[in-house]
């Protein structure tokens, strides 16, 4: 029953692949992203806030507001 | 620009085109609100149509919908992107004169779509209603960001790229693939052109563009903003980077197969309708996981949400994150869909998004760059937490007030009696008088969130108002830390690619080509596997020196990308139109009914009527039978519509009488008492454009529209005795017109809709 509900036609077998595509790659990726040194990812995590703070910018030449 | 010193160096960042896509963005932002303001009060009342047809609500709509996310949210992003660009990675950006022609660029085609759409000059599809030569200038703009942009990268001094920058990338890939396909038109004149896609073609087109605009413009850089700024204000770490990279990948891999969700209960093949819905429904773990993340970045920062408005507004916008990408799948689900598809429902989704997402994520963000563009503290935090409270009360007024008009407009429209035989509300009108006082608080609501755009302006205005504004710099060590081909040509890279090959090869060849594909892809990976062990390496490794060269990186994000539009697009574009469609084929348009059709389009009146009967009961009660594939498969572009404000049209032809339409489109109310329609009469007076036939009709036959081989003479000939038919018709009825009057093509292009005849006799006929 189930077969003809999924394979009704031909092209309805894509919705599984996509699928199991899709779980594939989500799977791989979770692997690759658990296995990641603990350290990289506090390091990675931190870049927006390793820059350094800017205690005199430089100013523009111009007078514009822009 | 740099003052270098023995090893380190200056390195002043280009804040200046920051300033400037800021400043623009609050300006457009203004005046799409303003617009959507006024299109809102149109759907409450009529007489703010003005009877001018530059001011009515088909030609103002597309202006509303292009400003606020091309010219606010477009802004916006690139104000994020370059700003958050430079300092991830250490660089200014590549080129002072790619950023101005990018800034000045966009705004030339701003200010281009401001003047053509209200004129009428349209591509009758939505968020893609730009005519053809600003679609090349928005390739070109586009092209030069992305220059800016991967230049930038490959000047970097930070080896690593923060995910931000991923959601960048894919931005970039995706919107320019996206625009490119949809937009391929072949121009008919220097204003007006057909798409090469028509009917279901051209709607799964549509719409894998139109849901991958939202997913790719709308979502994906903002969540880039999100994870660079949200850290930055709440001055901590995101929540978990390994979430991030998660949300990333899941969410560019599943966004682009969702488009067909637009499309359920049509004539969309079914197949792509279960595939839009799958795929929707997995999109909540990755939104709902980047909603989560977003989040959780504040945890014991939340006490700062009471002074800081800055964190109120990403808190709140990260939430209506929440609420929209919830929503969104649960639409898609067909039951679902059958009520608020073609309603107000949608509408609501759409702002929840744009206002409580998009707005208010800007809005944070602006707040927290002005102080440090223009180096003085913000005018005032109250006025800022004012904003907040108006924008949130607005929001929720115009959400509330069109959840509960879509879901009565849903149920009257579908409501059925004796036994689902009768429908229970067969006047449309019913539906429409029903839900008006709804439109008078919608646009209360938006009157309210754009009084909070106001005050921002004006705080921004005051902040910046006599301060001088700076550049950020950073010192950082030279030479540049990583380039961003290096990794092209490296093992994981070749093998990924002649993989990907081989694969195609298997599947699209067929005997011995296919077994060819199968046989290399099994040498490929065994070779593979004995380089990776002969070598050491780890597969950790070869994947980190991916992530670590823009340009390989990039190449993994398209073809994500791509898979799904591959499977999506390609086999609904290859398929013969010549053969049998469900049985029936629209007979083509006589060049006066064309005429009408191009008239049809640019008074945008596909932004209230459908041409699309669902395979749903309340539909075929109402409309007649539902419509099949081939009865708009010659429509270049397809006008099935997204919202019903009017009645469906797909089966209007020889329903009313030519007077009525004549009557109608003078005075709706004349005939349909509480209807909120504009009139139309310059429709009257104005003359339909006879000489641009010929060329329209030769256009449509290289796109496949069985058109016979006639003279310009014939065509012109043929028009005009169409139009005298119908001036004969019509005077019993005491009407006296001229029969070159663009009312006439109109009518006998309404009189046309639904008229098709069976593949059988047609196919004898060509």
């Amino acid at each position: 029953m189930f077969r003809r509900i999924l394979v009704e036609e031909w092209q309805r077998v894509l919705t599984l692949i996509s699928f199991t595509l899709f779980f594939s790659v989500f799977l791989l990726n979770v692997i690759r992203v658990l296995r990641m040194p603990k350290k990289e990812v506090q390091r990675l995590g931190s870049l927006p806030l390793s820059e350094p703070p800017v205690t005199k910018p430089h100013h523009v030449p111009h007078a514009s507001s822009l | 620009m740099n003052s270098a010193s023995t090893s380190k160096i200056r390195i002043e960042f280009n804040d200046r085109v920051v300033r400037q896509f800021v400043t623009a963005s609050i300006f457009w932002g203004i005046v799409g609100m303003l617009v959507g303001v006024l299109v809102a009060t149109q759907l409450a009342t009529w007489q703010a149509n003005f009877n001018l047809p530059w001011l009515t609500f088909g030609r103002l709509r597309p202006l509303h919908t292009n400003a606020v996310i091309f010219a606010f949210v477009g802004n916006m992003m690139f104000a994020g992107i370059y700003y958050s660009t430079q300092r991830l990675v250490k660089a200014r950006l590549a080129s002072d004169v790619l950023s101005a022609l990018h800034f000045w660029g966009w705004q030339f085609i701003i200010l281009a779509a401001a003047i053509t759409l209200p004129l009428g000059l349209s591509r009758g599809k939505e968020y893609a209603e730009l005519i053809w030569p600003l679609n090349i200038a928005v390739a070109v703009v586009w092209v030069v960001f992305g220059l800016n942009f991967f230049w930038t990268l490959a000047r970097r001094r930070e080896p690593s790229l923060y995910v931000a920058i991923w959601f960048y990338i894919a931005t970039i890939l995706t919107v320019a693939i996206l625009y490119i396909v949809n937009h391929l038109s072949i121009p008919t004149s220097w204003t007006h052109s057909y798409p090469v896609f028509g009917g279901v073609q051209d709607a799964l087109v549509q719409w894998w563009y139109g849901h991958n605009a939202v997913a790719f413009f709308l979502t994906t850089p903002i969540l880039g903003i999100m994870y660079y700024f949200l850290p930055k204000a709440a001055g901590r770490p995101v929540y978990s980077y390994r979430l991030s990279i998660i949300h990333f990948w899941s969410l560019v891999f599943l966004y682009i197969w969702a488009g067909p969700h637009h499309l359920l209960n049509t004539s969309l093949p079914n197949w792509l309708q279960s595939l839009g819905i799958l795929f929707s429904l997995m999109l909540w773990a990755p939104s709902w996981g980047g909603m989560l993340n977003g989040l959780l970045t504040l945890r014991g920062a939340w006490q700062k949400l009471r002074q800081d408005p800055v964190l109120k507004f990403f808190a709140a916008g990260v939430t209506f994150y929440g609420m929209a990408t919830f929503e969104g799948p649960l639409m898609s689900i067909k039951s679902v869909n059958a009520l608020a598809h073609y309603s107000d429902w949608i509408v609501a989704h759409v702002h929840s998004g744009a206002l409580g997402w998009n707005g208010f994520m800007a809005a944070g963000m602006f707040y927290w760059l002005a102080p440090r563009l223009w180096n003085r503290p913000l005018h005032s935090t109250a006025l800022a937490n004012m904003h907040f409270w108006l924008g949130l009360v607005g929001i929720l007024l115009y959400v509330a007030a069109m959840y509960v008009s879509g879901i009565t407009q849903g149920l009257m429209l579908s409501a059925t009696r004796d036994s689902g035989t009768v429908l229970a509300n067969p006047n449309f009108l019913d539906a429409v008088t029903s839900t008006r006082y709804l439109m008078h608080l919608r646009a209360l609501g938006g009157t309210l969130y754009l009084a909070g755009f106001f005050l921002l302006a004006w705080n921004l205005f005051r902040t910046a108002r006599g301060a001088e504004p700076v550049n950020g710099s950073v010192e950082c060590l030279e030479p540049a830390a990583a380039s961003s081909g290096a990794g092209v040509f490296s093992a994981p890279v070749v093998y990924t690619v002649l993989l990907i090959v081989a694969v195609l090869v298997w599947g699209a060849g067929r005997g011995v080509v296919a077994g060819m594909g199968f046989c290399a892809l099994l040498a490929i990976l065994l070779t593979a596997l004995t380089h990776q062990q002969a070598s050491g390496a780890r597969w950790q490794d070869w994947y980190e020196r991916l992530l670590e060269n823009s340009l390989p990186f990039s190449i993994l994000t398209a073809v994500a990308v791509l898979i799904g539009g591959v499977v999506q697009i390609l086999p609904t574009v290859l398929i013969n139109r010549a053969e049998s469609l469900e049985g029936v084929r629209q007979i083509p348009y006589t060049p006066l009914e064309l005429a009408g059709r191009d008239i049809y389009v640019r008074e945008g009146c596909y932004n209230c009527h459908s041409q699309q009967i669902r395979t749903l009961v309340g539909d075929v009660l109402r409309y007649g039978e539902f419509s099949k594939i081939g009865e708009s498969i010659y429509d270049h572009p397809y006008q099935w519509g997204s919202k019903r404000t009017g009645p469906d049209l797909a089966r209007e032809g020889g329903r009313y009488p030519s007077l009525w339409h004549y009557q109608h489109m003078h005075d709706p109310r004349q005939i349909s008492p509480g209807s909120t329609m504009p009139n139309y009469p310059w429709l009257f007076t104005q003359r339909t454009d006879f000489a641009a036939l010929p060329k329209k009709i030769s256009v449509q036959r290289r796109l496949g529209v069985p058109y016979p081989e006639k003279p310009d003479a014939e065509i012109l000939a043929d028009a005009k005795a169409q139009a005298g038919a119908l001036v004969a018709e019509l005077q019993p009825g005491g009407v006296q017109i001229a029969g070159d009057r663009e009312i006439l093509a109109l009518i006998a292009y309404l009189q046309k809709l639904g008229r098709s005849e069976p593949v059988a006799k047609t196919a004898e006929a060509h």
